[in-house]
This record gives structure tokens, C-alpha cells and sequence, in this order.
């Protein structure tokens, strides 16, 4: 059941991205990227990772999305014949994503990736190939579990949550909590970026008025 | 069971095809949504490794990921609204000022 | 995870549901079009050039501005609770935070930026 949601999330997901990238009407690429982010948010969901996901929605669709069709609608005069050209030579471009994809899964679950890693404690625990890890349900690969518990959790299955007991609050708390103690100084200077945004997109998209609008306003008043 | 082979998978994909479309499109618009989409891709790694760490600080770094965007694109789409109103276009082709 | 499933259930039947009843009528009801029918409504006036006209920059810097006061909010939750477990001194920080911003806010207003004219 949760496989089946998790998969229409991520179809969701890349086929937005993809209609995104590729396709020649502008609008429909904005309407595609709404895709993107609710189906992203659907995947932070299937994560434990709720308020993010209400976050996503708030700032992502409710603003970000928004804004970009404002820029759509003030940047393309649909009236006029080729709105979008798409001048790339696309096989170069084909080429090169591919071998993206490929250097990101080699680094994700390649061999280079073989290492031991050094648990808490300080025990080395070879570790051959941490992408074995990956391929294991959330519950079985808690990183610090011992090898122990891991073996068992992989035997008998591992109960479906880890961190999110029913009824719980969700992560909400547990991010206030970091963002007040560990991550103070962020957070205040995040206040300070979000300050220069403001006054920055202020000043450029402002039309600063000529001599003369502002003397007819003058005397207009 | 979901794992973290698939999120890591999914944000490949995700920004691979980020990538391919600041390549190859050329509005201004659309590299900004690509670069959200690849923004994205990392924002999901960063939860997906979060979860299978049993730890809550990726997710505040996606936080962080998520203001530092919203920023970026007030202020950049403020950029594009002022060179279209200088120049009447948005193609980056057309955009060549700087070139050397 | 199972705390979700309603709200899922949710999702698929309000885009369900929003997908069948704009199409409905188009699927069902009868189509005899005229000249007249295929023409604008605009409140019995005649419609003016064309609908995909370009809107006024003044709406777009609200809603540039509306992004940067959204992040405000969101932060804003987190903080709402866990504040009673951290006291006061979060509430310094919150405050904090929020007179910076205020202070931006106060530049723009002084500037006019939020004036129509």
C-alpha cells in the first residue's frame, strides 16, 4: 500500500520535472513544476518529514510557483510568434544529464563508495558496501543500530516507524528545538538574508518614476 | 518498504533533469524553475538521509535550503523583470553584454 | 505513517473531484455553438483586445514581497511550539527576528513601494 503511494509520488514527481524541462509552452512548464513540488511533498510525507512537507506547499506552491507565472505573465508577450525557443543542442544536453545520472548513482551505490566506517563508539565496523544498507527498509538501516539488532530487525522485519510515534506532533517540535538551541546563529541570520531580499527585490523591480512623474504627482497633490 | 535506495534514486533523476533543462532551454524563466527543481532533488536527499540517520538536522538544513530559495527567487525574479523592462527580452542568448 | 492515509484519500478525491466537474459539463451537456456563444463573456460589454494581456508590475512586487513574509510565518511555527519548553530566551530571539524584518518592512513602506500609484 505504502510502495503504491510512494510510487505514484515519485511518477508524479519526474513527470512534472521532466514536462518541466522539456516543454515549449511556458505556462504548461510552470503547471508541471505545481506537479513537481506536490508530489515532493508527498514524497517528504512518506519520510516522517510532515511540517517540511507543509513548508514545501506554503513556500514552493503557495509562493515561489506563484511568482514565477507573475514573471511568465510579465515577461511574455504570448501574442508574438515563438515564445520559446529551444535552441540547445539537445543530443550534447541528452548526453551530458545522462552521465550526470550516472556519476550520481555511481557516488549513491558504486563500489567506490566501499569503505569502513568507524560507528560511535569507536568500533571499526567493516563496512563492504553501504549501498546493501540502502536497499533495506527505513526501520532496519538506523545507522548506530548495532549489527545485532540490525541482523534481527532484517530477520523478523522491522516495525514500520521509527522516530514518529501515533499521535505524535510530528517533527514540528523537534525542529524548534534545534532551531532555538543548535542552529540560533542561522536562524538570526536568516532573518538578516531575508531583510536584504526584501529591500533588494524592492529596489530592483521597483520602476524608479522619472523627474517628471514625480513633479506632476507633486503637483497633482 | 519504502527505502533510501528509492529517494536517492528519485532526487538523481530529479536533478539530472534539473540540470538538462538549464542546459538546454534558454528563458530565463524556465532555468529559474530548473534550478527550483534541482534545489528540490537536493532537498529530498538531504530528508531522505535525515530519516535513515535517525536524525532531525537534515531536516532543519532543508529549512535553511527552503528560505535561501525563496529569497533567491524574489530577488532574481526581480533581476528578470528589470533586464525585460531594459531590454524587452528574457532569451539569454540576447543577453550578452558582459561577454568578453 | 497510517496517520496519513486519510489525508491522502483526501488528496486523490479533491483532485478527483476537481477533474471530473470541470470536465463534466463538457462531456455531457450539449454543444450548439454560435458566433455569439463562442464570444467572451465580459458583463455584456464588448471585450477589448485579447485576454492574455500582460497584468501590472505594481501586483507583482506584493506578491514578491508576500514570499519573503510566507518564510516569516513558516518560521514562525516551530517556534510557536516549542516555545513554552525554551522561555524567554526565545522569545528575545523571536523578537528579534521579527524587528529585523519589521525594520525592512518599515524601509519599504517609507519607500512606496506598496503604493498602487
Amino acid at each position: 500500500m505504502f510502495d503504491l503511494i510512494f510510487y505514484i509520488f515519485a511518477f508524479i514527481t519526474v513527470v512534472g520535472a521532466a514536462v518541466t524541462a522539456i516543454h515549449r509552452n511556458i505556462v504548461y512548464a510552470a503547471f508541471a513544476l505545481l506537479f513537481t513540488f506536490v508530489g515532493v511533498a508527498g514524497l517528504y510525507v512518506m519520510a516522517n518529514a510532515d511540517f517540511l512537507a507543509v513548508t514545501q506547499m506554503m513556500v514552493y506552491v503557495g509562493g515561489i510557483l506563484i511568482l514565477l507565472i507573475f514573471g511568465v505573465m510579465l515577461t511574455n508577450r504570448i501574442q508574438s510568434a515563438n515564445i520559446v525557443v529551444n535552441a540547445g543542442p539537445k543530443p550534447v544536453v541528452a548526453i551530458l544529464s545522462l552521465g550526470l545520472l550516472a556519476i550520481l548513482c555511481a557516488a549513491f551505490f558504486g563500489p567506490s563508495a566501499t569503505h569502513s566506517e568507524k560507528s560511535k563508539d569507536g568500533k571499526t565496523a567493516s563496512v563492504s558496501s553501504w549501498s546493501n544498507y540502502t536497499q533495506q527498509p527505513w526501520a532496519a538501516t538506523q545507522w548506530n543500530k548495532d549489527a545485532n539488532e540490525r541482523i534481527l530487525s532484517e530477520k523478523f522485519g522491522a516495525p514500520s516507524e521509527v522516530k514518529t510515534k501515533e499521535g505524535s506532533s510530528g517533527t514540528s517540535v523537534e525542529i524548534g528545538k534545534l532551531l532555538l538551541s543548535d542552529y540560533l546563529l542561522p536562524f538570526e541570520i536568516v532573518s538578516i538574508v531575508l531583510l536584504v531580499a526584501l529591500i533588494g527585490a524592492t529596489m530592483i523591480a521597483r520602476k524608479e518614476p522619472t523627474l517628471e512623474e514625480e513633479a506632476l504627482s507633486e503637483s497633482l497633490s | 518498504m519504502t527505502s533510501l535506495a528509492n529517494y536517492l534514486i528519485i532526487s538523481a533523476i530529479l536533478f539530472s533533469i534539473g540540470a538538462a533543462g538549464v542546459l538546454f532551454r534558454r528563458n530565463a524563466i524556465i532555468i529559474f524553475m530548473c534550478i527550483e527543481l534541482m534545489l528540490n532533488a537536493v532537498n529530498l536527499t538531504l530528508i531522505a538521509f535525515s530519516q535513515f540517520l535517525g536524525e532531525q538536522s537534515g531536516q532543519v538544513l532543508v529549512f535553511f535550503v527552503m528560505t535561501v530559495a525563496a529569497a533567491e527567487a524574489a530577488v532574481g525574479l526581480a533581476i528578470v523583470i528589470a533586464i525585460y523592462r531594459n531590454k524587452e527580452t528574457v532569451h539569454i542568448d540576447d543577453l550578452n553584454l558582459l561577454k568578453g | 505513517m497510517s496517520n496519513y492515509i486519510p489525508l491522502f484519500l483526501m488528496l486523490v478525491i479533491a483532485f478527483g473531484f476537481g477533474a471530473i466537474m470541470a470536465n463534466l459539463s463538457k462531456w455531457i451537456g450539449p454543444k450548439k455553438p454560435t458566433k455569439e456563444k463562442l464570444s467572451t463573456y465580459e458583463s455584456g460589454m464588448e471585450p477589448i483586445g485579447t485576454t492574455r494581456d500582460r497584468i501590472s508590475i505594481k501586483y507583482y512586487i506584493v506578491a514578491m514581497l508576500f514570499i519573503i513574509f510566507d518564510i516569516e510565518i513558516v518560521f514562525l511555527y516551530p517556534w510557536a511550539v516549542t516555545f513554552d519548553k525554551i522561555g524567554v530566551f526565545a522569545l528575545g530571539e523571536m523578537f528579534l527576528f521579527l524587528a529585523l524584518l519589521f525594520i525592512g518592512y518599515i524601509y519599504i513602506l517609507k519607500k512606496g513601494a506598496l503604493q498602487w500609484d
